[in-house]
């Protein structure tokens, strides 16, 4: 194999395209990561939707994620049991409240009272069999073992603390729950109720539900929604999109990151066009004897695209170890980063046509090639 | 004088720089031919006009008046892509520097006119670059990088890449300006026996050592001709 003339230019001129590289590594690393950041803080907000077996849940009307759920009536579980594919049926209770620390101070938390028997649907799969027997005691409950810090708490099993002027006590922990509003309190259906006395007795703020067959829920879904428009009626998988797309739009922090992400792209395709136009003005006569020879144009173009194209092969080839280092330092921390092919895809697809528009940029500088002017 | 040899001929050309009160005439009505199997050379005062009717006859510089044929053809009413094409399959330049790209070997210079201008299968390129390298006197030196060739070598790599593609007409300007004698005298041995071979080569010089090897010689002045002379005379006319 012949190495392309763009390759050899590039490496003999490589300290003068070290720079582009590593800025173009820099903002593909930089939207990796932070993309990443999204995806894992994200996914820690429809977390209990997708540990949790239900296939369907039904809420309050125009509820757009998880946390702004209302009261609903325990009778509308009529409803779903009245469909032939419907096998199971459940309630569910999701509530802030307070947390009075043992040591003083208030944090808020967030309940969640589930059934705890082994078919429960709403009970997320991180809580172990053992730790589901422990919480059928009154007043027990399990927390994220990174929020013991937030609930004034030191090593969590056996600590307690209250809620709502209740006394709870930690029987486990469980992990990647470290929400973005406030910790998770995992309890039993009649702690939950305990906990928030605002609930009526005939109330719940989901009503969960499964088919005999999965093939069946969109059916179902579909057909509910259109029987009861004073209900939310959305298969798992929708209503964890719809959750994470909320907290993705509503609280910015999808701005903020994208917003990073295109300042890096920018500064990378920026850096990358200049040198490349420098490296080509610097080249102008070379070129133009090219051109006197009568080699065509759109070689020469070609030369300088494919040079910007080696400078984002090479700095997407930098930046995916890069990232990946990250993301597993990041897990080592606490932080959650998810790092999914189709990110990885995206992120290398981005940074490559970005280099390749900078090399497009810089083609204008090979205007001032001009065969006529060596004749000096 | 009518040679059936002629194969570049400028009838009447002008050309001038500037507008208004800042015109001059740089080349003033000169016409003057040039033959298959001869070098030519113009010679002349700095700034008498040289190169810019080297540019002229060689499809660089638009004339403002007058005509260039060559080879048959009316090389100024040419379309610029036509002209291109024109200058890709016949003529060979080489200027005051030998212009190679740093990054790439003598060898890669002398593939890419083929490869890029006549898209020849790697075989055939090959063969021919290493040939040229041998004519050069580089075999040894196809590989290495013009950083690490002397002046003389670097012009010839220069040249082999204007020759490489047996152009009819070869155009330089000053090619030896930059060297010794020693490697001008290469390099003028080598365009006289691409002229001998049957190229029409024109080239500007205000080396008087060179006149020895010409077969015809052009004199301007202020951008008017001042007429052929024979070379031996020239040669005399033209020591200092
Ligand atoms: N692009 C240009 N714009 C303005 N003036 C020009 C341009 N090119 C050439 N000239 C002028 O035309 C005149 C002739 O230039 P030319 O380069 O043809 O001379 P020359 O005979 O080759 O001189 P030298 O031996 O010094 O190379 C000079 O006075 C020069 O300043
Ligand atoms: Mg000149």
């Amino acid at each position: 194999m012949r190495k392309p003339y763009s390759l050899k230019i590039l490496w003999h001129g490589r300290n003068r395209f070290l720079p582009a590289i590593l800025a173009v590594s820099f903002s593909a690393v930089l939207i990796a990561v932070q993309s990443g950041v999204l995806l894992g803080t994200l996914a820690v907000t429809s977390r209990p939707i997708d540990h949790a077996a239900a296939q369907i849940w039904i809420g309050i009307r125009d509820m757009p994620s998880i946390e702004l759920g209302h009261p609903i009536p325990e009778a509308w579980m009529f409803r779903l049991q009245a469909q032939p594919e419907v096998e199971d049926v459940e309630g569910y209770l999701y509530e802030f409240a307070y947390w009075h620390k043992p040591g003083g101070g208030s944090e808020h938390c967030c309940i969640i009272g589930a059934r705890l028997e082994g078919s429960s649907m709403g009970a997320v799969n991180d809580l172990t069999p053992q730790m589901r027997t422990l919480l059928t005691e009154p007043g027990a409950i399990v927390v994220d073992a990174t929020d013991l810090d937030r609930l004034g708490l030191k090593h969590g099993v056996g600590e307690s603390a209250e809620i709502m002027g209740q006394k709870v006590r930690v029987v486990g922990l469980v992990h990647g729950f470290k929400s973005i509003w406030g910790p998770y309190v995992f309890c039993s259906m009649e702690t939950a109720r305990r906990l928030l006395t605002m609930y009526g007795a005939d109330q719940y703020q989901y009503i969960l539900a499964q088919c005999r067959s999965s093939a069946d829920v969109p059916a179902v879904v579909e057909r509910l929604q259109r029987r009861y428009p004073e209900m939310s009626v959305l298969s798992d998988r929708d209503f964890s999109v719809q959750t994470r797309l909320y907290w993705l739009t509503r609280t910015r922090i999808g701005v903020a990151l994208g917003l990073t992400s295109i300042l890096a792209l920018i500064v990378g395709l920026v850096i990358t066009s200049q040198t490349l136009y420098a490296a080509t003005a610097a080249s102008l006569r070379e070129y133009a004897v090219l051109r006197a020879l009568g080699l065509p144009r759109w070689r020469i173009s070609t030369l300088v695209v494919s040079q910007s194209f080696w400078i984002g092969l090479g700095g997407v080839s930098a930046s995916v170890p890069a990232a990946l280092l990250l993301g597993r330092f990041a897990g080592f921390v606490g932080a959650e980063i998810q790092l999914p092919i189709w990110l990885l895809a995206a992120t290398i697809a981005i940074t490559m046509t970005i280099a390749l528009v900078s090399g497009l940029l810089a083609l204008r500088s090979l205007r001032l090639v001009e065969p006529a002017n060596l004749l000096r | 004088m009518i040679d059936a040899n002629v194969t570049l001929e400028g009838r009447d050309l002008t050309r001038s720089f500037g507008d208004g009160d800042t015109r001059s005439v740089v080349v003033h009505d000169v016409s003057l031919e040039f033959c298959a199997g001869e070098m030519s050379l113009l010679l002349g005062p700095s700034g008498s006009g040289k190169t810019t009717l080297l540019g002229m006859l060689s499809g660089l510089l638009q004339p403002d008046e007058g005509q260039v044929v060559v080879l048959g053809q009316d090389l100024w009413h040419m379309s610029e892509r036509e002209r291109e094409l024109f200058r890709l399959h016949h003529c060979g330049f080489i200027f005051q520097g030998a212009n190679l790209m740093p990054a790439l070997t003598a060898r890669d210079h002398l593939e890419m006119v083929l490869r890029w201008g006549e898209r020849l299968p790697w075989s055939e390129v090959n063969r021919r670059v290493t040939d040229m390298l041998g004519l050069l006197g580089l075999s040894r030196k196809g590989h290495l990088l013009p950083e690490h060739l002397s002046g003389g070598e670097k012009q010839r790599v220069a040249i082999g890449r204007a020759l490489i593609k047996q152009p009819r007409l070869f155009f330089a300007d000053e090619p030896t300006s930059a060297l010794d004698w020693e490697h001008g005298k290469h390099v003028v041995e080598l365009l006289r026996e691409t002229a001998h071979g049957g190229a029409t080569v024109v080239m500007v010089t205000h080396d008087p050592r060179i006149l020895n090897y010409a077969d015809r010689i052009y004199r301007l002045e202020d951008g008017r001709l001042l007429g052929a002379d024979a070379p031996t005379e020239s040669a005399v006319l033209g020591a200092p």
